[in-house]
């Protein structure tokens, strides 16, 4: 029965045979999948050819209308994961593995990213987790921890103050050096942003270039930390290009190989 | 007419632009408020309401901390925790609570001791719970309003300096306040100290810190604050998340196919076999002993 509905969904695919997303979904339908199931199922119960039918699940394809495109892969309306605990449970697994990386890099103090700015990242990212509906997407915000670093040294020297140049202005003015876990906090809440800002921008991605509505996105699947300090490319930096470095938003895309990509066709199977 | 033309398409347009707009909005406007929810600020504020505070003290303390209170942000999340017995959490951290804990403040006695530690401890239990069960990246500031020493903890103004740097370890901003110039010992050991009768410190004390520096030349530093940054080895930090993980670990699920252990051969329910063989041995060489023994006396 399986291998049947498995040809089925090729064969469409192969003669480009329409599919109807409203006889699939719409549940009053007298002549849909719903109602011709029932009937099916009470046909192999009643001729005793099974004792007891299941019925079929749903495989949420949306065939569209254009028949060159193929089969579409419609976008999960359920959650992949119901927690964050999930996805980290199902990251850390042994199955697991990296289809995809990329490193956002951030001005200082700013934690904003445009998905424009970075398209082909945003449609790989997409590509892989409609392929793969287990895929989980690691997020890793960091923070530079150059003035970190600097506060604690001076503070190591007994300094109280230090100089910093008023906003808009050559001007410097004397303030009391903070302590570190106020420029901890300022670091945690800066990375955690920086990771938020890709998640942001991938669901801004979907409404504005896929015309996906808030039903049809499933974010469920990030996992979004901020690392604050914690993970510095350069450990000590002290030029502006080593501070840049530290300034970013990590993205790894994780696939449980044992998940069967949700998008198989035609060639998945020979 | 031709006016008409074009005014009824594009006031249909906009009508079926409009639901799909603010569909769109509904979006960002819930993602940007999770990202807010999850980086807010949240203040505990340690109220003393001990006998010492009596009189015409409280009322002077009542209207500076009201005074203080209208000036912060009503979107902080706040949480009041008064001196009756070992310290009691009078309104626990949440939103929307700023008001109420004015109402509170407002209506306190003072007729209890000053146990600041153990107010200090249910701060800080209740940090580590929010940071565990809501978020870790909140920047979380504890506020003692205080005219005096602990009484109830017996390591006294040492207590309440250890609890503080405890406080601060965990990356918790602690800002004591003094009143009467009171409460002193607090300076240099919390984050900030200041004085309830002076408004600027007061607000310092909230004050927010960057975490980043923008250009080359927004921080002057000296050739020899440079060469010491170069010589810095800067120490391993902990990630805020690790540090909020639930202290115990989730245990993992068991596999039906997972086969049961063995019970441990020493185990109080499993079979002593190795007592036996001690006990055996034992006897086996006593009894030995014990007929060499008889051998030579017989002779002897």
């Amino acid at each position: 029965m399986n291998d049947f509905i498995l040809w089925a969904g090729v064969d469409s695919e192969i003669v480009g045979l329409a599919g109807n997303t409203e006889f699939f979904t719409a549940p009053n339908n007298p002549v849909g999948f719903n109602a011709t199931q029932t009937r099916a199922v009470a046909y192999y119960e009643q001729t005793g050819l099974v004792s007891k039918a299941q019925k079929l699940n749903f495989a949420g394809w949306d065939f569209g209308s254009d028949f060159g495109s193929g089969l579409k892969t419609k976008e999960p309306e359920k959650k992949t994961f119901a927690s964050a605990a999930e996805v980290r449970r199902a990251a850390d697994s042994k199955d697991a593995s990296k289809l995809f990386s990329y490193t956002f890099k951030f001005p200082a103090k700013m934690a904003e990213i445009r998905w424009q700015d970075y398209r082909q990242v945003f449609e790989t990212m997409h590509e892989k987790v409609t392929r793969y509906g287990g895929a989980v997407v690691l997020l890793r915000g960091h923070a530079d921890n150059f003035f970190y670093n600097f506060v604690q040294m001076k503070r190591a020297k007994g300094d109280t103050t230090y100089q910093r140049r008023i906003e808009g202005s050559t001007q410097f003015e004397l303030l009391p050096l903070p302590t570190a876990e106020e420029v901890a906090n300022s670091a945690n809440k800066l990375s955690y942003s920086r990771a938020f800002a890709v998640k942001q921008a991938y669901a801004q991605y979907l409404r504005e270039n896929l015309g996906r509505t808030q039903d049809e996105m499933d974010l469920s699947r990030f996992d979004v930390k901020g690392m604050g300090i914690s993970d510095p490319v350069v450990k000590s930096p002290t030029t502006p290009e080593e501070r840049e470095a530290n300034m970013r938003g990590e993205l790894v895309i994780i696939a449980v190989e044992a998940e069967v990509p949700v998008g198989f066709g035609a060639d998945d199977l020979k | 007419m031709n006016v008409m033309k074009f005014f009824i398409p594009l006031l249909a347009a906009l009508l079926l632009a409009g639901p799909a707009t603010q569909a769109q909005d509904a979006t960002a406007d819930a993602l940007t408020r999770e990202r807010e929810e999850q980086t807010g600020t949240a203040i505990t504020i340690l109220f003393d309401n001990s006998g010492s505070m009596k009189g015409e003290k409280l009322q002077q303390a009542k209207s500076a901390f009201s005074a203080w209170l209208k000036t912060v942000p009503a979107e902080y999340k706040f949480s009041l925790i008064t001196f009756e017995g070992k310290g009691q959490l009078t309104v626990p951290l949440g939103e929307k609570t700023r008001d109420l804990i004015a109402q509170r403040v407002a209506k306190l006695n003072a007729n209890t001791s000053t146990p600041i530690c153990g107010a200090l401890r249910i701060a800080r239990e209740q940090i580590e719970k929010r940071r565990r069960e809501v978020t870790p990246y909140e920047r979380h500031v504890v506020l003692i309003f205080t005219d005096g020493q602990e009484t109830a903890d017996p390591r006294g103004e040492n207590g309440v300096r250890a609890d503080i740097a405890a406080l601060r370890a965990q990356t918790v901003e602690v800002v004591g306040v003094g009143f009467h110039g009171q409460g002193d010992y607090m300076n240099g050991v919390a984050t900030r100290f200041a004085l309830a009768n002076n408004e600027q410190e007061l607000m310092q004390g909230l004050a927010k810190v960057d975490a980043e520096i923008g250009g080359v030349d927004d921080l002057l530093v000296s050739p020899e604050d440079l060469a010491a940054l170069k010589r810095y080895q800067a120490p391993a930090v902990q990630p805020i998340s690790a540090s909020a993980a639930p202290v115990t670990a989730e245990a993992e699920p068991v596999s039906a196919d997972t086969p049961s252990q063995a019970p441990p051969a020493s185990g109080k329910k499993g079979f002593p076999l190795n007592w036996i063989i001690i006990a055996v041995a034992a006897w086996f060489i006593l009894r030995t002993l014990s007929n060499v023994g008889k051998k030579a006396k017989r002779n002897r």
